[in-house]
């Protein structure tokens, strides 16, 4: 049975990692003998693996952009090009420009409206950034700190709604989890800190202490009797029932924490409540925000389907040109049609 | 939704009325899941299929001049489209299968089946190729595993039928993959030897610490290779064999009409 010792569990630890986070190594604790394939061919390994891991990050819009540039556009604006050139003893150029015009505006389109949309959306309800199940499980931990609010007047406080929300967050994924109640406490205390503190930050500094929660998210995860799954995930109860579960990365939660604070903890908080009724009410009132952001969300996906269709229909009158098709050119060609449009 | 295979299952002694709805799968539901925009913000893989579809396709179709354009629209289209969104997970799944069969290392994980999969082939659980960071979880030793070196093993054995501890561990090279060269193949008993030696399992421990280390770039390595497989495949089906087979087609026809048209003229 491995033993951990104290001081490895505490907030050092996390530290002393190797290769877990982008701060420095305070205590130097590195594996000298650090190994990498070392020769060319281990290097062209990591170079590509590196690519790769690039793109796998940026997600599904330069992966698309790739295949779509690398199979569309260019080799397809060269076919067009070179389509009957010894027929016409030049370069197709009207072929070409058609492929070039459609190719290049159709693929893009199809991804950059829907991120416009979204990051319209966001803008005006930062709470419709997260996934539909975040929202809810987010929701739903939220009436449990209702149902056990005493006063009103709590409800005004957002700094303590949002402390309540995060330690209620660390005890819905890590509540009934096998590690000791002192260590336990240890680690809910530095998660909901994390939490608390990102909410003020933006750009890089958010950035790191997304990193940093990340990387106690799997400290956590680790001190479980079975090796966890993957390390930095974390569960989140959606609702009653016993598949009404759903799971996140912590740097993903940690964002969501943030926009959920800001766009409904937050408007909670400015509402005034009567003395008596008031959990009703308050959970009444987020319940509506909840539906609210949800109907947004699958408002801006159909409006993105609608702009993008719109504007699929109206790009063919950008790129074509007048005349026969490409098509009908070539296949007049191949029957021997002795008036061919150049 | 996606479950943390480890994690206890928190018990929920009081079932609070909660405002949020549960989720039972409905049609509002299902409506739902297709009406969605990833967190990057493109549409979902359905959607973005159906929207090509019905205004790519329908489009090009409507507007296009005569039927030649028509028919090289559908053999060129239709295709390209399905496979621009589905070939590099889809041949990359396949490569990857192959790959772990043959080298022993795990790269693939559980996956939410897709419409096809789901309705057609009835399937209900289908494995997808493991993104890095999942594979970093799995290949990198934590010294804060509180299960240990054994936990950590018997998670990678736990993967899949044709894992293989013994093969995983040996990418490291030098010395240790010369200790365990003579341990035997099977997971449960190579792992029972390792243990033993209370030597080999710490130098095995300090060696995959390494955000580096080897066994993690071979598994990262194996993941490119399926990666490189599916876009090099697309490319070459989207990018030269579709349109090259549509204009062959297409001269085809033409020249049997003209031949035809010669035959009647000839009469």
């Amino acid at each position: 049975m491995k033993v951990t010792s104290v001081p490895k569990l505490n907030y050092d630890s996390a530290h002393n990692k190797t290769g877990l986070n982008t701060m420095p190594n305070l205590t130097g604790k590195v594996a000298k003998d650090s190994v990498s394939f070392g020769s060319v061919a281990g290097a062209l390994k990591d170079g590509t693996s590196g690519i790769f891991k690039w793109i796998e990050k940026k997600g599904f819009f330069v992966e698309f952009l790739i295949v779509d540039t690398l199979s569309m556009i260019v080799p397809r604006i060269w076919i067009g090009l070179n389509r009957d050139k010894d027929k016409i003893g030049h370069y197709n150029y009207k072929a070409g420009a058609e492929e070039a015009g459609r190719e290049c505006l159709s693929g893009p389109s199809m991804n950059l409206i829907p991120m416009g949309i979204l990051a319209l959306a966001s803008m005006a309800k930062p709470s419709s950034h997260m996934g539909r199940e975040t929202i809810k499980g987010l929701t739903y931990n939220m009436d449990k700190i209702l149902e056990k609010t005493k006063t009103s007047e709590i409800l005004s406080k957002q700094d303590q709604l949002d402390r309540q929300l995060a330690d209620a967050l660390f005890d819905d994924a890590f509540g009934s989890s096998s590690i000791n109640k002192s260590q336990l406490a240890k680690l809910k205390d530095k998660f909901s800190n994390l939490l608390i503190e990102a909410k003020g930050l933006k750009g890089k500094d958010f950035d790191n202490k997304a990193k940093e929660f990340n990387a106690h998210i799997e400290l956590i995860n680790n001190q479980n009797k079975k090796a966890p799954f993957r390390a930095d995930l974390i569960d989140l109860t959606t609702g009653v029932g016993k598949e009404d579960k759903t799971t996140l990365k912590g740097i993903e939660l940690i964002k969501d924490f943030k926009n959920y604070s800001k766009d409904i903890v937050e408007k909670l908080s400015k509402q005034n409540f009567n003395k008596t009724g008031f959990v009703e009410d308050a959970k009444k009132f987020i319940s509506k925000l909840t539906t609210n952001r949800l109907n947004l969300k699958t408002a801006s996906a159909l409006a993105a389907f609608v702009a993008v269709g719109s504007f699929l229909l109206y790009l063919p009158k950008l790129y074509q040109q007048g005349g026969l098709s490409p098509a009908q050119e070539s296949a007049m060609r191949a029957e021997g049609g002795a008036n061919e449009n150049k | 939704m996606k479950i943390n295979n480890a994690t206890p299952t928190p018990i929920v002694n009081n079932p609070i009325q909660s405002t949020a709805k549960t989720t039972k799968p409905s049609f509002k539901g299902k409506v739902a899941d297709f009406l969605t925009l990833s967190r990057a913000g493109t549409m979902s893989r359905n959607l973005f299929i159906a929207n090509a579809f019905t205004f790519l396709l329908g489009s090009r179709l409507i507007t296009s001049r005569d039927k030649d354009e028509k028919r090289e629209i559908l053999i060129r289209d239709v295709p390209t489209i399905v496979i621009a969104v589905m070939g590099v997970p889809v041949i990359g799944e396949i490569v990857a299968k192959i790959v772990q069969k043959k080298t022993g290392f795990a790269i693939m994980k559980d996956g939410e089946p897709g419409l096809i999969a789901k309705h057609i082939f009835q399937k209900t659980k289908v494995k997808e190729v493991a993104d890095y960071g999942q594979l970093k979880s799995w290949y990198k030793y934590d010294e804060n595993l509180t299960s240990g070196f054994k936990g950590f093993s018997e998670r990678l054995a736990g993967l899949g039928d044709k894992v293989s501890l013994k093969k995983i561990y040996s990418a490291l090279g030098g010395d240790i993959a010369e200790k365990l060269k003579p341990l035997k193949d099977n997971n449960d008993e190579f792992l029972k030897e390792v243990l033993k030696d209370k030597n080999l399992t710490k130098s095995l421990e300090k060696a995959l610490t390494d955000g580096k280390n080897k066994v993690l770039k071979q598994a990262e390595f194996l993941k490119t290779t399926t990666k490189i497989a599916g876009f090099g495949l697309t490319l070459a089906i989207i990018g030269v064999l579709i349109p090259k087979l549509n204009i062959f087609i297409t001269e085809t026809i033409h020249k049997n009409k003209k031949a035809e048209k010669e035959q009647t003229e000839k009469v």
